[in-house]
């Protein structure tokens, strides 16, 4: 005979997309948000390789976001946001509220496994905060050293300016710097010809 | 979500050497007057005043935060009359403009940070382009180019001073990694009689 699903750990948890307008906010919500995680937040949720990688909490007994806060702001309020809908009493819901982060906060760093991580992905523009943050984890978790070496105190010469890789065709689009760098005295300016992309 | 606190503290371990350094070298009297132009969460001095005694520490930020009014420090150090001897550019954007004012209005010997140049350094502003020549409004350039190019402006911007003033030192923290971001300390005296 076969046996009976195991019934689901109570409180039942669902997923639901809900318009992030009626997401009511948590009155006992301690976490602050700057404008710098905000746009990376935003960053990532429009990244269309990305989108929404997690979710907002709610207590649907008190009808409150008990995490999810940031991510309803930086969406307009007709946004469609997914959201993992509980039933806990107003008591949980406040230590789900101060601990939820915290117990993330408390994994420790492998410098190792975090410095080829950073070293694989490309965090920049909006991202640029988290990298910094990152980049100083994984020093401070590693083993990291800094070494401080004197600097020649001379301006380099003004002749040392040289450009590489200016697709012909497009040469007309750099005319003008090159004729700006070659303006300078005594500066040497070469080009070369290939199909090298040119983004500006 | 919890906060993340701002941290243009990439690479701390760089930048925390760089000070020490010129801390002790410059200022073990313990007389040191601190402006820390681009202050952000604190973490670098309140790290090193636990280190080093210093004489004063004034933080400013062009962020408004509590207890703390925003300020945009370059009008500070374009203003003569500033006596602090250690001023701290560890800034996201261009530390030229801060280090300008500070040649020109040099009245003690002076130790000077800068975080100089970011990932990405594809932007410059026309005083640092016209100090290395170059004058064109508009360069469409291939990014690496671009990059490789501007990141040059840096000796450009901070070894060409006017004749009344001399550097004394100037030194570079590094981690051993590559690093688009350069930390430079410059250890800098008017010349002539004070």
């Amino acid at each position: 005979m076969a046996k009976a699903p195991a019934k689901p750990p109570q409180p039942a948890l669902r997923l639901e997309w809900i318009e992030a307008g009626s997401l009511a906010e948590n009155p006992s919500n301690w976490r602050r948000h700057s404008q710098e995680q905000l746009s990376s937040l935003r960053s990532l949720i429009e990244d269309p390789a990305i989108g929404w990688a997690g979710v907002c909490l709610l207590n649907e007994r008190t009808g409150r976001l008990v995490d999810g806060h940031a991510r309803r702001s930086v969406v307009s309020p007709s946004t469609l946001v997914p959201v993992l809908i509980g039933n806990w009493s107003e008591e949980a819901e406040k230590k789900i509220l101060l601990t939820l982060d915290p117990v993330a906060m408390m994994a420790e760093a492998d410098a190792e496994q975090l410095r080829a991580l950073l070293d694989d992905v490309n965090l920049d523009g909006a991202l640029q905060p988290i990298d910094d943050l990152l980049e100083s984890l994984a020093d401070s978790e590693g083993e990291a050293s800094a070494t401080v070496r004197p600097l020649d105190i001379k301006p380099p010469p003004k002749t040392t300016w040289v450009l590489i890789g200016i697709p012909t065709v497009r040469y007309g689009e750099i005319a003008e710097a090159v004729e700006g760098i070659a303006a300078v005295a005594g500066t040497i300016v070469e080009s070369t010809s290939n199909d090298a992309d040119i983004k500006n | 979500m919890t906060q993340i606190s701002k941290t243009d503290n990439g690479n701390l371990v760089a930048k925390l050497e760089l000070r020490r350094h010129f801390l002790r070298k410059y200022h073990a009297d313990g007389k040191a007057s601190i402006l820390d132009c681009c202050q952000g969460g604190g973490v670098i001095w309140s790290q090193l005043r636990s280190e080093f005694a210093v004489a004063r520490y004034w933080g400013v930020d062009v962020k408004p935060k509590k207890g703390r009014l925003g300020i945009d420090s370059v009008r500070i150090l374009e203003q003569p009359g500033w006596m602090q001897n250690v001023i701290d550019v560890d800034t996201y954007g261009e530390p030229w403009p801060h280090w300008f004012a500070v040649l020109r209005n040099l009245s003690q010997p002076t130790t000077v940070f800068l975080t100089a140049g970011k990932k990405n350094n594809t932007t410059a502003s026309n005083q640092v382009l016209g100090l290395a020549g170059i004058r064109f409004k508009r360069a469409k350039l291939p990014l690496a180019i671009r990059a490789k190019l501007y990141g040059r402006l840096t000796d450009f911007a901070m070894f060409t001073i006017p004749p009344s003033v001399r550097i004394v030192e100037a030194a570079e923290a590094g981690m051993g990694r590559e690093c688009d971001t350069r930390y430079i300390g410059i250890r800098v005296e008017p010349v002539g009689p004070l």
